[in-house]
């Protein structure tokens, strides 16, 4: 399958209105991929309510001096149970420990300028693409994918 | 005010009397009224505000009065916003309802802007500050979390490959070398890297200074402007550190999926005359095979590749899923209100005999929904997911294709379970399972009789003709 096939999962974090409406404008659509699945968390702390049914996908958020501790650490929390989720950074541009605290949580990059909106798509879509499918046998695409499930999960014999 | 605004100069008036913000702009986002409350918000006199434009950006702009009011500027799309007013350097937030004021023509005549009389406390409010103490903290925390995750304990296993490899990483440990750790996807790769380092440079005293940050760069992520400003920012940030001696490390993920002028890039750092960076990276081919191939630069392969740990797939060290799998439960069973103290011996079994195409990753995946479904102190092979029950009936039926496939017994087999599915489907009457098929009542009764389903009726009640024929007398009463 192409990416063409796949849906783009992204949730956007942000509170200032530069950047909820540059990437809101921007991410609604990312080009390779069929449909992109666009949501808005008010806080970290939301962002397990958007991903729950979600195998993969991206978040962006937007730090700022307040909310970098809570961010990287709610995100750092939700990386180790979901292998698939990248996050990326927009705001304000960190140095030292806060940097390191950054990278320690997994952020990919942070961009601190709307200019660098482009380069950020590039890196999101990346991720999208690079996400590998799920390693199926014929059969096992076969059989799961049969309408109608069975009575019960027990095997046969 | 300009003469546009007329109609509702006269509820200025009004406005002045207010305690909340209230502000008029044009349709090109200039200043045409400001309140005594938004003046004072803002921190200038309504004649300075009044006549500028506000610009709708966080960038710093050089003329101070555009700086401080760019902050009023609502959001150009949305009618309930938060604006902002930079008052002596701090930022103080307010919601605001943006009311479209229309005219005859029907074209925008302004924007009257109503602002909440509290300052929002959601946004970044100046006041808490976080300080460099609770960075500090934040970072001791993750990384004390990060070595109990990655501990030597954590590389479980008996099988003499995970005994050839804990070898290694013990020897990697001892070292300062680069390493390079090759294996399929979900092998667990980043693991025994995060292992290696956190071994090699263990935690003192809970303070994340006495060890060497590792760094993370996606290979598969980055191209080569952002690998440029990444490593270029830490070679930077490490020239200019009081401590020479703890320099961090790249952790180079998937460093076969860098891209051509990536590597270059990435080369040219490993060659700086005067810093030496260092770095353990995963691949998941042989990144020598690679460069043979030309698929990967030589000389970053022989940079990278000091020391070399090589790992298998899941399915070829099968002796490890039982240890590996507890080990698994166990270690999320502090976030777990009810304990979990481990399988079923049908369940081990299961989990032995699978394939595990994903590895360890798809275990983990795994174990952790049977552990969120399970009710009782043990998983059963109830608790275990549909699509993992799924995956190990097609692996059984891929088994005996591998050996010969017979064309016709297999679609057969696909046949029988679509029929007896949507018998199920349709509680055993022919007309509607007919339909649910697509074929005609008088097929699907040849076809049940072709392939022999009635034979099974009695371990398939589904398929009961006594059963069947008290539904048919009723449709043949329905039609």
């Amino acid at each position: 399958m192409s990416p063409n096939h796949h849906t783009a999962n992204l949730v956007l974090c942000a509170s200032s209105p530069k950047w909820i409406s540059a990437i809101s404008s921007s991410f609604s659509q990312l080009p390779p991929f069929a449909e992109t699945n666009f949501c808005w968390a008010a806080s970290p702390n939301l962002i397990r309510e958007f991903t729950t049914s979600l195998a993969n996908g991206s978040i962006i958020v937007e730090l700022t001096t307040n909310n970098l501790v809570d961010a990287c650490e709610q995100l750092s929390e939700f990386q180790n149970s979901h292998q698939h989720w990248r996050w990326f950074g927009v705001g304000e541009r960190f140095h030292g420990d806060e940097l390191q605290l950054t990278r320690d949580s997994g952020c990919i990059a942070t961009y601190g300028s709307v200019l660098q909106l482009e380069s950020l798509k590039a890196a999101v879509t990346r991720h999208q693409i690079s996400i590998p499918r799920p390693l199926q046998t014929i059969e096992e695409r076969i059989w799961s994918s049969l309408p109608w499930a069975t009575a019960s999960n027990e095997l046969d014999a | 005010m300009s003469k546009s605004n007329a109609p509702i100069k006269n509820l200025n008036r009004f406005f002045d009397r207010l305690s909340v913000p209230v502000y008029i702009l044009s349709p090109e986002s200039v200043v045409t009224y400001v309140n005594p409350a938004a003046a004072q918000w803002i921190g200038l006199t309504a004649e300075a505000i009044i006549g500028e434009k506000a610009i709708y950006t966080s960038e710093i702009l050089e003329d101070q009065t555009q700086n401080k009011i760019r902050g009023i500027c609502p959001s150009p799309e949305n009618l309930t916003t938060t604006v902002f007013a930079e008052n002596n350097g701090a930022k103080i937030w307010r919601d605001a309802t943006v009311n479209r004021i229309i005219n005859e023509d029907g074209n925008l005549q302004c924007l009257l802007v109503v602002c909440d009389l509290e300052s929002s406390n959601n946004l970044d409010l100046p006041s808490d500050e976080i300080t460099p103490l609770q960075i500090h903290a934040a970072l001791a925390k993750l990384r004390k979390h990060s070595s109990r995750l990655h501990s030597l304990e954590n590389v479980v296993g008996t099988s003499s490959h995970t005994k050839k490899v804990l070898r290694q990483v013990e020897t990697a440990i001892q070292s300062n070398s680069d390493i390079v750790i090759c294996g399929p996807r979900g092998s667990g790769k980043e693991h025994i890297a995060r292992t290696i380092h956190l071994n090699r440079f263990p935690l003192e005293k809970n303070d994340p200074e006495s060890q060497p940050a590792l760094i993370p760069i996606h290979c598969s992520i980055v191209d080569q402007p952002l690998i440029q400003q990444n490593i270029k920012e830490i070679v930077e940030e490490q020239r200019s550190s009081q401590r020479k001696n703890q320099r961090g490390w790249l952790l180079l993920l998937d460093v076969d999926q860098l891209g051509e002028s990536a590597q270059a890039e990435l080369l040219g750092f490993f060659q700086l005359p005067d810093f030496s960076l260092k770095a353990i990276a995963t691949s998941s081919v042989s990144l020598d095979s690679a460069a043979k191939k030309g698929q990967f630069s030589q000389e970053l392969a022989h940079h990278l590749g000091v020391l070399q740990i090589q790992l298998i797939p899941l399915t070829e060290r099968k002796s490890d899923i039982p240890l590996l799998a507890q080990s698994l439960l166990e270690q999320n069973n502090p976030d777990r209100e009810f304990q979990k103290s481990g399988f079923s011996e049908d369940v081990t079994d299961l989990l032995t005999e699978f394939n595990w195409p994903e590895n360890i990753d798809q275990l983990a995946r795994v174990i952790q929904e049977a552990a969120n479904t399970s009710t009782g102190t043990q998983i059963e092979t109830t608790d275990l997911p549909d699509k993992f029950m799924h995956a190990i009936k097609a692996q059984r039926i891929g088994k005996a294709c591998e050996v010969e496939i017979e064309l016709d017994v297999y679609m057969a087999s696909i046949e029988k379970e679509l029929i007896e599915r949507a018998f199920l489907q349709s509680r055993g009457n022919k007309t509607k399972a007919a339909k649910l098929l697509g074929i005609s009542r008088g097929k699907l009764l040849r076809r049940i009789q072709q392939l022999e389903l009635e034979s099974k009726s009695e371990s398939a009640p589904v398929l009961d003709e006594s059963a069947f024929e008290e539904l048919d007398i009723s449709e043949q009463e329905e039609q």
